[in-house]
């Protein structure tokens, strides 16, 4: 290839083989122009009806068909090709072929209807491109991608090759490869997750490796007559994103042949540990192309439910929903921001008047209050301290037993013990029972005085309840 | 227009609804289809807040209060029987150590990936297998590093970025130790992380051979999980 491509982005504005190429395409944006005056492209229906017509022109051009007398031979031999067809009307015919003789896509003679070199070319075109899409729509996401920049190899092989610029068809070609790989790693766990997908990803792979080789071919041809620092670059990045292509898709296939194979073995009993181990530290983050899933590839096959129901146990994890709110708050809430007026006047200070509170006490709880300040008064003379506390302790005690406890068992302790306990009794904080009968306290011998009645020892002293 | 009979059936009718809410929500698995039942998992899952340190679950005591009760017996038994009504979506655990009792929601395997990354689902595992399986106190980050090879710099600052988020859930803490070296210690979270389905595919993987859920539940230490006293002589 000495001469360089022939481009239009080459070519010198005023030369008239670019204005004639311009021209041509200035009639096939006519003639759609005009056709879509009615809608006509509205719907796809139309579309393609236009295009079959197109087709039958076509046909008698290249002789594989009678001449077309006129409009109604063309109407006729379109229902007897495509079946009646509600839209197709002999109106229709006759504004189409207006148009096509409008823009010098054919001749219209009183006895003859004639595809002219233009229309030729152009048709050849819109077929193309309607075929073209046709078969891009007929892959998945993935492969769609892959299906491009296949597409883009051979249009660089059918036009690039032969002197004729395709376009940026090796870049294009690649940019097409990386997104198909961006979509394949994305589609990865979604391909896992489905049982009938190994079929989609054999033929995604497939692609892959054809393109691989295509790729291979396509750079080695450029290299022999453009060897500038550019086309390293995208070479590199080709190279790269094709092999990472292989070995993603050459790894989902893998595992999911792992896990074919895996619902075939036989169930075996005990767990090796140090497998479990290796596959833990594996699986943290396994090499592209391998058949080791990772953690949420697992979970991917999981989404499979070949076990039961296993589908909806991934993993159980904390949460905390937000409290509900009762009604009440809610119109709470509402009222608030709905009649809120913010305060603009100023603020007026209000004086409180300083009250001396009065304490004041009824009459009922007069004698009680005098008795305390009494009893206070008491027990500043009397030592009913001890008593008090024994008393608390066990809340009623004979009163020899009293009163030794309270004090000592020494004659003057007995002495102040007995009044206390009297002191308490008038004060109404404790009452004696004279017919509790308790016990005295042992060694009565070595005291140095003894009860008048020994009886009076056995009383009960009980604390009043507040 | 109802009358006055009516509306007090109708009453009646709500109150046996919200005596037995816990029961319906059991009962749901026989309304829904398994998708219906899959998308209603998802919904609640998308419903609640997102889980933060320290943002979710009650303390004991919390709890004991809000049931009005206290003591051993009626505190285990409200669990006993919350579980039993929810198991299906929901279980309450009590992490003894941390005094939290938390609400765990069972997520699908779709959604469940988009809690934890595959990296720190593979530490947790490591250390879930460290603690219980080989029955360790705690895990240190050394032990994670080497096991996880590589000595790198990246290697380290990779782990210590995938333990970040299991902080975070509460899977695992930091455990206090006279080393100066960082160790974690599995929580009740994370020893409840993993699905029963999940250990088993995982082992399977591991193990390139099928496996039996006992066996696995067995090599987990979950045998008994809900049986409450553990029985060490099951182990082989």
């Amino acid at each position: 290839m000495d001469q360089p491509l022939i481009s239009i982005f080459n070519m010198d504005g005023e030369k008239p083989e670019l204005h004639q190429a311009m021209r041509d395409m200035a009639a096939l944006a006519g003639v759609l122009n005009d056709l879509s005056d009615k809608e006509t492209f509205q719907a796809p229906q139309n579309v393609l009806r236009f295009i079959r017509v197109l087709n039958l022109i076509n046909q008698e051009a290249l002789g594989m068909s009678d001449p077309i007398e006129n409009e109604d031979t063309l109407f006729y031999r379109y229902r007897h090709m495509y079946g009646f067809d509600e839209g197709m009307t002999i109106e229709y015919v006759k504004h189409l072929i207006y148009v096509l003789g409008k823009f010098n896509w054919i001749t219209k003679t009183a006895k003859r209807i004639k595809m002219r070199d233009l229309g030729k070319r152009m048709m050849d075109v819109l077929i193309r491109l309607a075929n073209d899409s046709l078969a891009y729509y007929m892959n998945d996401d993935v492969a769609r991608s892959l299906f491009q920049a296949k597409r883009d190899a051979e249009i660089s092989e059918a036009y690039d090759d032969k002197g004729i610029s395709g376009g940026n068809k090796l870049a294009s070609m690649i940019k097409n490869v990386e997104e198909a790989i961006l979509l394949l790693t994305e589609r990865e766990l979604e391909y896992l997750a489905d049982r009938n997908a190994l079929s989609q990803v054999e033929i995604i792979h497939q692609l892959m490796k054809e393109l691989e080789m295509k790729m291979v071919e396509r750079l080695a041809k450029y290299e022999t007559f453009d060897q500038e620092l550019v086309f390293a670059a995208i070479k590199q990045r080709g190279m790269a994103a094709i092999s990472e292509g292989t070995k993603i898709s050459l790894g989902t296939i893998n595992k999911i042949l792992k896990f074919a194979h895996l619902r075939e073995t036989d169930f075996i009993e005990t767990i090796q540990p140090d497998l479990l181990r290796n596959f833990i530290v594996q699986s943290f983050d396994p090499p592209i192309g391998s058949d080791i899933p990772n953690a949420h590839q697992i979970l991917s096959f999981m989404e499979q439910g070949q076990y039961e129901e296993e589908e909806m146990d991934g993993l159980w994890v904390p949460v905390k929903f937000a409290s509900p709110l009762s009604p009440k708050v809610i119109d709470e809430g509402i009222d608030y921001l709905e009649n809120y007026e913010p305060v603009t006047d100023e603020i007026e200070v209000e004086l409180q008047e300083d009250y001396q509170e009065i304490d004041e006490i009824s009459e009922d709880n007069l004698e009680e209050l005098m008795g305390d300040s009494k009893w206070q008064m008491t027990k500043q003379m009397i030592h009913t301290a001890q008593i008090e506390k024994y008393l608390d302790e066990v809340e009623e005690a004979g009163l020899d037993e009293l009163v030794i406890n309270a004090g000592s068992d020494k004659w003057s302790d007995v002495l102040n013990g007995l009044i206390g306990v009297s002191a308490l009794v008038a004060n109404k904080k404790a009452d004696i029972d004279e017919k509790a009968n308790r016990k005295l306290q042992g060694m009565r011998e070595e005291r140095d005085w003894r009860w008048v009645d020994d009886e009076q020892g056995r009383y009960g002293i009980k604390k009043r309840r507040k | 227009m109802m009358n006055k009979e009516d509306m007090e059936l109708k009453k009646e009718e709500n109150e046996y609804i919200n005596d037995n809410s816990l029961n319906a929500l059991q009962s749901i698995q026989g309304f829904l289809t398994k998708e219906e039942e899959l998308t209603f998992m998802q919904i609640l899952f998308s419903s609640s807040a997102t889980i933060r340190m320290g943002n979710f679950g009650l303390s004991r005591k919390e709890v004991e209060k809000l049931l009005g009760v206290n003591g051993e017996e009626a505190f285990f038994s409200f669990l006993k029987r919350v579980n039993q009504a929810v198991s299906r979506y929901f279980k309450v655990i009590y992490d003894e150590r941390r005094n939290l009792v938390v609400a765990v929601m069972r997520v699908p395997a779709k959604q469940a990936r988009n809690v934890l990354n595959k990296e720190s689902l593979a530490v947790l595992m490591f250390i879930f297998y460290h603690q219980e399986v080989l029955q360790n106190e705690y895990t240190l980050f050394s032990q994670l590093i080497n096991s996880f090879g590589h000595e790198s710099l990246q290697v380290t600052r990779k782990i210590q970025a995938n333990l970040d988020p299991l902080k975070k859930i509460g899977a695992i803490e930091i455990y206090e130790t006279n080393s100066d070296e960082d160790a974690y210690q599995l929580t009740a979270i994370g020893a409840n992380l993993f699905s029963d389905s999940f250990l088993r595919r995982y082992a399977e993987f591991s193990q390139s051979n099928q496996l039996h859920m006992e066996d696995v539940l067995r090599f987990f230490k979950r045998y008994n999980m809900n049986g409450g006293v553990s029985n060490d002589t099951l182990e082989a």
